[in-house]
């Protein structure tokens, strides 16, 4: 194509010119044509075709070798991988292959291998590595207090714990909703209250308080901020505390409906003993009063209750009581 | 992936907080608690700053000596081996980020989302002043104090065009920082590989005045009014910095006359222009004692930069006793007013006393007993220069291996290597090291160092590599030149024909022994460096910077060849010659070719042995010798006798 | 189909019937076809590890390309980190034309992105490092968290084949 419009514009300095600028398919097929030059010359474009192959090689300088090679044996792991990177073959001195294949070949080696540089290598924290960190970091370190070495002490002295979470994530942000959140928790059994009082904040804390563990928890996250919350869940505290000890007025329209444990003085079941032990008294006679114990251990049955224990106490009191003879 | 933070806060309001005596092991099982309550006490949280932590773990990491400069990436293809290849190397990744920059400034709407809390102001555009923008005074503070000259000015003249009154202190703060900067922006921070790889404070001490007379500065200057002894001092300073010495000088007696009292580092910066202003020493020194009796009148304490600006002064001076003498008056008396000299002090003494044509002073052993093994700060613009003269001063003036590895390990010592300065010092201060090791140390401790040292943190000049190769020479140390001559390959010395002519003499001349088993493989390797320099050189005939055969040097390629017994190529090489004779300045050593007769007589071939001996005879060499051994080595056929005649004449075949 | 259509109309509503069964779910079309390449006929197409292994054996014998805490059960920013994978992919491979010879692994640790490839060897190592350059500047703007490149490099293509198909 071209070929035959160069030589419309003559031979020479243009021909030079287009092979010079190292356009394809127009070098060296044009002596041969050029004696040609009046007659009508035949386009042949095969000739275009077998010119792509000589492209110019471009010289490359050697690379030099992976400096793995040069790696003394004994070197100091822990400055040439100082921190978390993904593998490269030439600076580490292991001689690691990785990837399935089938029986009998062997494993594509560590050049070349994106599969070696997706794993996630801890290269940086060999034994070594670690201790050494952890020597560089022990003169922030202060040391454990004395007197708190066993979990009872700790108990003792530190009764409410404070649990807050801090979250890491592989993210532009470092903020988390869910920081927030703070649980203060105690015993019960550290806190001192009265009948009532105790009856009261078990009330005003509900569903807070485990029995089985007496530990009360506090869970706050109403308030954005972490040191709010801490606030809020101490101000519910103090505020349950205090608020239990104060009688309101209204408190003493409880009835035997609210009543959170049974108390066997305030029941029927007094009366009901009663008439039965005074069936026949006669008028003006004094009251048989049922024994505390048998009210205890109605107490204990209805409060606990009905186990194995329980009835066969409340049998035996309940026998004792009408003097029915254990046969 | 979360931390679980358990916090005790509330003890038990009896408890105080003392210490309680005896060291029980921790145990978390739960025995028995004594009954007395103890007081617990907490040591407080040692404070630390946010990268305290970090440092704390950056400081236990080592060196790793195979390992490039972690600024440049760590595989192979692209780890740089030469001075050229770590300057394009790093420019060219901080042209890349300029490219990214630009495109940030460019298309800043695209770049306005913020992902990151809390916001990182470097990755988002930075703001960009027009003629319209909404600016009042405190947006011009705000620039002055980002240090935004071009920014600053703008908004200045915005200000000023809308008639807005600006208060004296913020011109003067806009005075400060255009005299500073001489109006100029300078290279921005980030740029670090730019700044790193400058070379401008050399120019620049060489140049003239480059103050700009007549500009922005100094129409700030007459705005201010009256004029305060800031405006006074900021006009001096930089009048000074950039060297406009005469007015600098002819303003502070201005300031004089009027009695506004300046400050120290006003009079610091005229000191150091002193040089300009007079020309012989005594003048110069006349002018520096009466500034300081100036400074010292106006009860002006003088600081670290008084100290160095006079010792500038002093260097400055031709008459090498009366600097010395001044030198010598000058620091005991600073010491007395309590400046501690810094390490540019030490620089200005060293070129103070250590001079070329002068008489030797061991003022470096002084100073190093006094500095050695304390971890140093930058105090002092000049800090910077002291590490690469006196490596100098080791080196060419004293000659001192011990004082060498002094600096080196005061260099070393803590962050003292943020104190080397540049690329251009640096370079400057590990050649004189390793000049000066390869001429004093055994040549097996050297190459540890060199093994060290090469390539990643120093490429050793042409020249230093000539040093080498002479210490080796002088060592007879053959066996290391196969891993020199492969440096110099990676490190691209070979255009340099008088090291090529080196490693070939040292190589021709120190035949190795068969004994020692370092040797056994020089012959080869010895045999493959000639081969490798051989093509090098014809490969380079088209290049520019070529180096072109001498016949010397093609004499010993032939031995070489011959000598690691690669006889195919040495013929090669002698055909080379014989072809190009006319061209090849020079000719083989005789011993070259009686090498290359031997070997072909070895090798069974005449016609190679006779054509050496006609170019023996073509070029007037000695060929007697040859023409006997080839008689005698051959049993030569009728061909070959008769061209033997024909070049030596009958008279050998009876011998 | 058609034509049958017209020959026999009585057809014609039968298959009106079969249309509007799922012929979609028939069993000539209802396979997995991710991720798997198909044999040819000459078995030179080369295909790396990654290409050769179908993605149910993703956790068998590949791992993940992409690796970040987002997936996690309460994290924060999946969909976007996803994108932004995404968008790190679509850029490293354009700038990089023609030179990446593996997937791009993404690693996120904290706030920074490690970006992992194979890279040929076939221009400068100058312009490498000005494309390096490069790429951490713009992508940290975009991203807004500090990213660094770590390359391999390979001589030629051929290293990275593992098996041909």
């Amino acid at each position: 194509m071209a070929n035959s419009l160069t030589r419309f514009w003559g031979q020479g300095s243009l021909q030079k010119h287009v092979v010079q600028t190292g356009l394809r398919g127009f070098s060296s097929q044009q002596n041969p044509e050029v004696e040609e030059e009046e007659e009508f010359r035949v386009l042949s474009l095969r000739t275009v075709k077998q010119q792509f192959q000589k492209r110019r090689e471009v010289k490359k300088d050697p690379v030099t070798p992976p400096r793995s090679n040069r790696m003394a044996v004994d070197q100091d792991w822990t400055a040439a991988w100082p921190g978390p990177r993904s593998f490269h073959p030439a600076s580490v001195p292991l001689p690691l292959r990785q990837g399935f294949t089938e029986r009998g070949a062997a494993a594509p080696s560590k050049f070349a291998n994106a599969e070696l540089m997706k794993i996630p290598n801890f290269l940086h924290l060999t034994p070594p590595a670690i201790r050494q960190q952890c020597e560089a970091l022990k003169k922030f370190c202060t040391p454990w207090p004395k007197g708190l070495e066993t979990e009872a002490k700790w108990q003792r002295h530190f009764p409410v714990e404070v649990i807050t979470t801090d979250y890491l994530q592989a993210l532009p942000t470092i903020r988390n909703p869910e920081a927030r959140r703070v649980t203060v928790s105690l015993k019960l059994s550290d806190l001192k209250f009265d009948a009532h009082a105790r009856d009261k904040f078990l009330r005003l804390v509900g569903d807070r308080y485990d029995k089985d563990t007496d530990i009360l928890t506090f869970v706050t996250d109403r308030c954005p901020l972490r040191k709010q919350n801490y606030d809020y869940a101490l101000y519910l505290l103090t505020a349950c505390y205090h608020e239990s000890f104060v009688t309101e007025p209204w408190e003493a329209t409880k009835s035997e409906a609210d009543m959170e444990v049974y108390l066997f003085g305030r029941n029927k079941s007094k009366l009901s003993a009663e008439e039965i032990l005074n069936w026949n008294a006669a008028e003006g006679a004094p009251k048989v009063e049922p024994s505390p114990s048998y009210g205890q251990s109605v107490e204990q049955l209805i409060n606990e209750g009905e186990n194995e224990y329980n009835l066969t106490k409340y049998k035996e009191e309940v026998k004792k009581m009408l003097n029915i003879a254990s046969q | 992936m979360y931390l679980s933070r358990h916090l005790r806060l509330l003890p038990k309001a009896n408890i105080a907080r003392s210490l309680n005596g005896g060291g029980v092991h921790y145990t978390t099982a739960s025995s028995a608690a004594p009954a007395e309550d103890s007081p617990i006490q907490i040591p407080n949280r040692i404070q630390r700053s946010p990268t305290d932590l970090l440092q704390a773990l950056a400081g236990t990491v080592g060196r790793d000596s195979t390992a490039p400069h972690y600024k440049y990436h760590d595989d192979p293809f692209l780890i740089p081996m030469s001075n050229a290849a770590k300057r394009t190397y790093a420019m060219s990744k901080e042209s890349g980020r300029k490219a990214a920059q630009w495109i940030k400034e460019e298309h800043r709407d695209l770049f306005l989302h913020h992902e990151a809390q809390p916001a990182i102001e470097k990755f988002a555009p930075s703001m960009v002043f027009t003629e319209d923008s909404q600016v009042d005074e405190t947006s011009l503070s705000q620039l002055i104090s980002q240090g935004e000259l071009k920014d600053a000015v703008l908004v200045y003249s915005l200000l000023e065009k809308k008639g807005v009154a600006i208060s004296s202190d913020l011109k003067q703060s806009l005075l400060e920082l255009v005299c500073f900067y001489n109006n100029e922006d300078p290279l921005p921070e980030e740029w670090i590989e730019e700044r790193w790889f400058l070379q401008n404070n050399r120019r620049r001490e060489r140049s003239g005045k480059t103050w700009k007379d007549g500009d922005l500065a100094e129409k700030l200057y007459s705005e201010i009014e009256p004029k305060t002894p800031e405006s006074y001092a900021a006009l001096i300073r930089g009048m000074a910095k950039y060297l406009q010495g005469e007015r600098a000088f002819a303003l502070l007696q201005e300031a004089a006359e009027k009695r506004i009292q300046l400050d120290t580092n006003t009079y610091n910066s005229i000191i150091q222009i002193v040089s300009l202003l007079k020309d012989t020493a005594e003048q110069r020194w006349q002018l520096c004692t009466d500034l300081l009796q100036e400074m010292s009148q106006q009860k002006l304490r003088p600081n670290i930069g008084t100290l160095n600006a006079v010792l500038e002064c002093i260097s400055t001076f031709g008459n090498f006793k009366l600097a010395r003498t001044a030198a010598l008056k000058v620091l005991p008396e600073f010491k007395q007013l309590g400046v501690n000299p810094s390490l540019g002090t030490y620089y200005y003494l060293l070129i103070i006393f250590c001079r070329e044509r002068g008489p030797v002073s061991h003022i470096i052993v002084d100073i190093l007993n006094d500095i050695g093994g304390k971890e140093l700060s930058i105090v002092h613009p000049k800090d910077t220069y002291f590490f690469a003269t006196a490596m100098d001063v080791c080196r060419n003036h004293l000659h001192d291996k011990s004082l060498a590895k002094k600096v080196d390990a005061l260099l070393h010592t803590g962050k003292n290597y943020d104190l080397i300065g540049d690329s251009f010092k640096e370079s400057i201060y590990y050649r004189n090291f390793l000049a000066l090791l390869c001429q004093t140390e055994t040549i097996e401790d050297f190459m540890q160092t060199y093994d060290q040292l090469v390539p990643n943190i120093y490429i050793p000049e042409p020249g230093i590599m000539e040093e080498i190769l002479r210490a080796v020479e002088i060592n007879g140390a053959v066996e290391h030149v196969p891993r020199i001559w492969s440096d110099m390959v990676v490190f691209d010395h070979t255009h340099r024909e008088s090291l090529l002519l080196y490693v070939l003499r040292i190589m021709v001349n120190n035949k190795p022994s068969t004994d020692s088993p370092a040797h056994q493989q020089l012959p080869e390797q010895c045999a493959k460096v000639a081969l490798d320099m051989y093509e090098k050189v014809e490969e380079a005939v088209k290049r520019l910077r070529k180096v072109s055969f001498t016949g010397q040097m093609l004499g010993d390629i032939l031995t070489l060849l011959v000598r690691g017994d690669n006889f195919e190529k040495a013929t090669e090489v002698f055909a080379h010659i014989d072809k190009n004779q006319h061209r090849i300045p020079g000719t083989p050593s005789e011993t070259a070719l009686q090498e290359f007769v031997e070997a072909s007589i070895q090798n069974k071939s005449p016609s190679q042995a006779l054509t050496a001996l006609q170019y023996a005879v073509d070029n007037n060499m000695e060929s007697s010798t040859l023409a006997r051994r080839i008689h005698n080595g051959f049993t030569l056929n009728e061909t070959h006798l008769a061209k033997l005649k024909s070049l030596v004449g009958e008279s050998f075949l009876e011998k | 189909m058609n034509f049958l259509n017209k020959l026999v109309p009585q057809v014609a509503l039968e298959v009106q019937q079969l249309s509007k069964s799922a012929i979609h779910t028939s069993a000539v079309c209802c396979r997995v076809q991710s991720g798997r390449y198909r044999i040819t006929t000459k078995r030179d197409r080369p295909l790396t590890y990654e290409m050769a292994n179908p993605p149910h054996f993703i956790g068998h014998r590949k791992s993940w390309n992409s690796w970040n805490t987002s997936t996690l059960k309460d994290s924060l920013r999946p969909s976007q980190t996803a994108i932004e994978d995404l968008f790190i992919r679509k850029f490293v491979t354009g700038t990089w034309h023609a030179l990446v010879s593996s997937e791009i692994i993404i690693k996120r640790q904290h706030n920074t992105i490690r970006i992992a490839a194979l890279i040929r060897q076939a221009i400068s190592p100058r312009k490498m490092y000005f494309l390096i350059g490069y790429t951490e500047e713009l992508l940290s703007s975009w991203m807004q968290c500090p990213v660094t490149l770590e390359l391999q490099t390979v001589a030629d293509k051929k290293d990275v084949v593992f098996k041909y198909i």
